[in-house]
């Protein structure tokens, strides 16, 4: 068996958009505009209230721009709020709308932590969701069936891929997040929609705290999801392992995202948000993309 | 709301519902059939008992061994509290959270939940904390993790901090023996798992939740569980015992703010038991036994750092020692070590580069217990890890698994060149449920741990933290933590 674990850190650190075509590009591009746009429209539901009031107001060293309302979050409420709120308007939906809320608020928040390019988040996107759709795949159907929560498995290590991609962190250090969002990867499957909805928040700032702990020197265990007290092993025993890397870096799934929103509309919206530089070079690399073909 | 269930004046419980059915203990079919007419599920029948007993008197014994459950993690978070893997903790933490408070006595501030993360790690890190041997739960660093960040935030009574740490403990320990042993041999690092809820169950009683609130922490809890086993070794392992304290401190702060589900997620079909484990007993979890006896009273505290199965094998090497006195390696051909086929399992590392490895490796301590008589945290450093003799008796030392050796037992048979052996049999090692640490040598191992960092004070520390409750909050003794 291949080191899983390696072999997805590596793609993930040596990734760059001219290894996506132009469909991949879309699909990220989709579900950026539809995490944030739903966010947005999630932002002032009961549920993301009391996050907040649970989570606090204390400002830190580092505040960054959340969506909607203009006020500055400390990083990990950011990434939990908007990946909560994305994920409310998505509770129902395929896999690949409910796992891009955890994918995309993650690697959003770790783009302002980070001289992020705009298409590095691009990247960044498409890993996160490539590789939590693989893991999803690898896990098999009796995974979801015994009762657990992909989003909460395989969403936390596509989000975590995206986390370390948008913010840089090397080879080695991505594999070490990878351990520690490995052993985080747990979530029951709820019918409700809050715990549904804060689960995705919890796996995209657990992603977000993953990375930032190996970029701080933490090791990591060497194959956390292929090994033999792994993700799974545990959660998925009669999972298969290779296939999570099967073709990985040539070949890509096909996302179906719904209801994206026009980008101009998204762009002039986030101009008004001071601290949302790098979705605003994101949004105008892709556009600038799409007119030059 | 429910109504709760209370000691009656003979000290037995009973389950009373609206205007007052009675439940005769151990009637089960008189429990069954008030349990089918409450309409409560398993979960909130466990917390509504949890938080009826956070209002009544804890047993004598039961505070006595609360307060030596939390002297023994506080020193061991204060003893780690400087190491270079808090030191990134913090780093990270400080990125990511906002600044609230100080733990450990660090200067940085962080939030409550990067900070209850920096307790139970630190308290879990050196992997000299406790242990309930049947479950091989580390139960006291994510509890305390959770209540002492909580009460650097919130004015907690003393009386409070107390039933928070007491019951978070039995709480978590009860959820682990529900799924012994099958959880744990699939794989799961029980500590994260079943961390979380005793975090979850402690801070709901500091922030004062109701039986629906705490059922709703417990039950937000299930879905934030983590710790897999294939972390041993690396910093990950003591980052389950931290990430325990912070999920279960947020699961209590959601379900006070409102956050529930409709459904009984510890026990469903598809829940957390259901999930984590191939079977499961859910007596252990019923009404009627809790508070009746408290397994708290099992928990055990470590004389050595690392693996506590492999503690018989590094007594009977350091007795060794003392009857034979220091070893001559180019007299010794090799060294046996009968015991526990559990041993090898889960301590059974042969290759060891760092001082974290060397507590999940037996015959690591064995080595360094033979040639120094000692087995403390200066001989699981990175430094001795790789120090030529150590290496050298490590690789001619062997583990022989025998069904015959309990748990607690462990031979070392040194076989010399000439032919002739030495060896001792360790049948109850110390710090097991049958010798436990005496309060004498917990306070030396608190002042060992404590005073390097903490000059001066280790001593006030050690009498606070055995006072818990006696007029002592969490605030108190972060007073003298934080004391310049």
């Amino acid at each position: 068996m291949s080191n899983v674990t390696e072999t997805i850190a590596s793609v993930c650190a040596t990734s760059s958009i001219s290894d996506l075509d132009g469909r991949i590009v879309e699909h990220a591009v989709r579900s950026l505009d539809r995490v944030l746009s739903i966010g947005v429209t999630k932002q002032r539901d009961p549920l993301i209230a009391r996050i907040d009031r649970a989570l606090g107001s204390h400002p830190g060293p580092t505040m960054i721009e959340g969506i909607g309302p203009s006020r500055r979050y400390v990083p990990s409420t950011a990434t939990l709020t908007i990946a909560s709120a994305s994920a409310l308007g998505n509770i129902g939906t395929a896999f690949s709308n409910q796992v891009s809320s955890a994918v995309v608020a993650s690697a959003f928040v770790a783009a302002q932590l980070s001289d992020c390019s705009g298409e590095q988040l691009i990247v960044a996107i498409a890993l996160g969701c490539e590789v939590a759709e693989r893991i999803r795949l690898a896990l098999g159907e009796a995974h979801v069936a015994r009762g657990w929560d992909p989003v909460g498995t395989a969403g936390r290590i596509g989000a975590t891929c995206a986390t370390s991609t948008a913010l840089g962190i090397n080879m080695g250090q991505i594999h070490d997040a990878l351990g520690f969002a490995s052993t985080m990867a747990a979530g029951i499957r709820v019918a409700g929609g809050e715990l549904a909805a804060i689960g995705a928040g919890k796996a995209a700032a657990d992603a977000l705290e993953a990375a930032m702990l190996a970029r701080e020197g933490l090791i990591g265990p060497p194959e956390p999801i292929a090994g033999r007290r792994g993700l799974m092993a545990l959660t998925a025993p009669e999972g298969i392992p290779d296939k999570i890397v099967e073709g990985f870096g040539q070949h890509w799934h096909d996302f179906a995202i719904l209801e994206p929103l026009e980008l101009e509309e998204v762009v002039e919206h986030l101009s008004n948000e001071p601290g949302c530089q790098s979705i605003v070079a994101a949004f105008h690399a892709c556009i600038e993309r799409e007119i030059s073909g | 709301m429910v109504a709760l269930g209370s000691y009656e004046s003979h000290g037995e419980y009973s389950w009373r519902r609206g205007s007052g059915v009675g439940m005769a203990q151990g009637d089960p079919d008189r429990y069954q059939q008030t349990r089918e007419e409450s309409n409560m599920t398993a979960l909130e029948e466990f917390a509504a008992r949890i938080v009826s007993l956070a209002n009544e008197p804890l047993p004598d014994a039961v505070i006595h061994e609360t307060r030596r459950c939390f002297a023994n993690v506080l020193g061991t978070a204060l003893g780690a509290s400087h190491s270079h893997e808090i030191d990134a903790l913090y780093r990270a933490g400080a990125v990511l959270g906002g600044a609230e408070i100080s733990v450990l006595g660090r200067g940085e501030m962080l939030d409550r939940y990067f900070a209850a993360s920096a307790l139970g790690f630190a308290a879990h890190f050196d992997d000299f904390d406790d242990t309930h041997l049947e479950t091989v739960i580390h139960p006291g660093a994510a509890t305390m993790g959770a209540l002492y960040a909580l009460g650097m935030c919130m004015d907690v009574a003393p009386d409070r901090a107390l039933a928070g740490m007491a019951l978070g403990v039995e709480a978590q320990l009860r959820i682990g023996l529900a799924m012994t042993p099958s959880h744990y041999d699939l794989g799961w690092h029980i500590t994260g798992t079943c961390g979380v809820i005793g975090a979850a169950v402690g801070a709901g009683i500091l922030l004062g939740l109701d039986e629906q609130q705490l059922a709703h922490a417990v039950q937000i809890a299930t879905t934030m569980s983590l710790g897999q086993r294939e972390a041993f070794g690396t910093p990950v392992k003591p980052y389950h015992a931290g990430k325990a304290s912070a999920n279960g401190l947020l699961s209590a702060v959601l379900a006070q703010q409102g956050v529930s589900d409709a459904s009984d997620l510890l026990t469903d079909d598809h829940g957390y038991f259901a999930l984590l484990a191939d079977s499961w007993n859910t007596s252990w979890i019923e009404p009627q036994d809790l508070g009746r006896h408290w397994v708290i009273l099992d928990n055990t505290y470590k004389p050595f750092p690392c693996g506590i199965v492999a503690h018989p094998a590094i007594e009977a090497a350091t007795k060794l020692h003392l009857e034979f006195g220091a070893l001559n390696l180019a007299e010794v051909e090799r060294v046996s070590v009968a015991c526990n086929p559990l041993v090898v399992e889960l301590m059974g590392r042969r290759v060891v580069a760092t001082g974290l490895e060397a507590r999940f490796c037996a015959i690591h301590g064995v080595a360094v217990g033979l040639l120094t008589g000692l087995a403390g945290l200066a001989e699981f450093s990175d430094a001795i890890s790789v120090d030529p003799s150590v290496v050298l008796l490590r690789d001619r030392t062997t583990l022989v698994p025998d069904e015959h050796h309990s748990r607690q037992a462990a031979t070392v048979t040194i076989h010399l060149n000439d032919g002739t052996t030495r060896a001792h049999h360790v049948a109850q090692a110390e710090g097991s449920k049958e010798r436990p640490l005496t309060d004498a040598q917990l306070r030396e191992k608190f002042l060992a741990l404590v005073v390097a960092y903490f000059p001066g004070r280790a001593e006030l520390l050690w009498q606070l933290a055995m006072q818990l409750g006696d007029g002592v909050s969490f605030i108190d003794i972060d007073h003298v933590v934080r004391a310049r």
